[in-house]
């Protein structure tokens, strides 16, 4: 099956199953440019994803701050964008490796 | 994130700020002291000059580092001599990013005792193993640190910083031109300027492969 096909009918059985609001949220997406991550803080639920987005010319990183434990985007080039899934409740502090002066945060609730 | 109240790498005296850069008369001539609370404004331009400043820190980091790895041979010899011309150039940025962040109410993020650059290395844009690949990561950075000042510097708020920051801009593109006129010298084929725009789009071309 290909892949749109396979999205199609992901999809059609979300919704012949009544499957709740929160599952047809688009993933909360956190566009980077002018050094900052906007927005700063986002707040998604257990197994919902987050989009970095790099609109800055130069490239960034979403990395976890020491001793929060998620995984990172890696390098993010100039357009490109990365979505990380969040499982577990909790506060995940993030910044670029690049500028380390830019820091964001994952809260999951 | 932590600060320090002193910078090692910045004088105090405004008067040697002003001499070396616009920075910070910039932003004094607009009366953005720092006893003022930041304003709005004024703090979407501090997020920009403290990466900007973060920024020079790591290359000063980086230069330092790569020039305890060069060897003694011309090559290594004349990477070297490069690599601490470029490292005070942004010795001096930082200086000036630094008064015009305390000009704007703001305290410079304290230089970190390493910067992650294995993102770079792991993209094959340089190493640490031979003259030639520390150069590749130089030219890297270098290049990326273009596209940074390109992108950030444009969207300052404060139009008297923002002209100041534009003056750093072209010298960063100098070291990415000196970084390729070294590699021209031993490969022809590779010009010191090849391509006619330096942007996101041509990153590829600026950039060496190990």
């Amino acid at each position: 099956m290909r892949p749109f096909l396979s999205v199609v009918v992901f999809l059609s059985a979300v919704v012949a199953l009544g499957c709740p609001s929160a599952a047809w949220a688009a993933p909360a997406t956190v566009i980077i440019e002018s050094f900052q991550f906007s927005p700063g803080e986002v707040v998604v639920r257990p197994g919902e994803a987050v989009t970095f987005i790099n609109r800055d010319a130069a490239p960034h990183t979403v990395s976890p701050a020491p001793g929060a434990k998620s995984a990172g985007t890696g390098r993010l080039l100039s357009g490109e964008r990365r979505t990380v899934v969040f499982d577990r409740q909790g506060s995940y502090p993030y910044f670029c490796e690049f500028h380390t002066t830019m820091t964001g945060k994952v809260v999951v609730r | 994130m932590p600060h320090s109240k002193t910078d090692p790498e910045v004088t105090p005296s405004r008067r040697t700020v002003l001499a070396t850069g616009l920075l910070a008369g910039a932003a004094g001539a607009l009366g953005l002291v720092a006893a003022d609370p930041v304003r709005g404004a004024d703090r979407a331009d501090l997020a920009i000059l403290q990466a900007a400043h973060d920024l020079e820190s790591q290359a000063i980091w980086a230069y330092g580092a790569a020039a305890g790895k060069l060897s003694s041979t011309d090559v290594g010899r004349t990477v070297l001599a490069l690599a601490l011309r470029n490292q005070e150039d942004h010795k001096k940025h930082r200086t000036a990013l630094a008064e015009a962040i305390r000009d704007l109410g703001g305290t410079p993020a304290a230089p970190k005792p390493t910067y992650d650059l294995s993102a770079y290395l792991k993209a094959g844009e340089g190493g640490l193993d031979s003259d030639a690949n520390i150069a590749k990561l130089a030219l890297a950075l270098e290049v990326d640190a273009v596209l940074a000042y390109q992108a950030a510097f444009g969207k300052l708020r404060t139009p008297a910083i923002q002209a100041a920051a534009a003056t750093i801009l072209p010298v960063e593109s100098g070291h990415v031109t000196a970084i390729r006129a070294v590699f021209h010298t031993l490969v022809p084929a590779v010009e010191a300027v090849p391509a006619a725009f330096l942007s996101a789009a041509t990153r590829e071309v600026w950039v060496l492969r190990v």
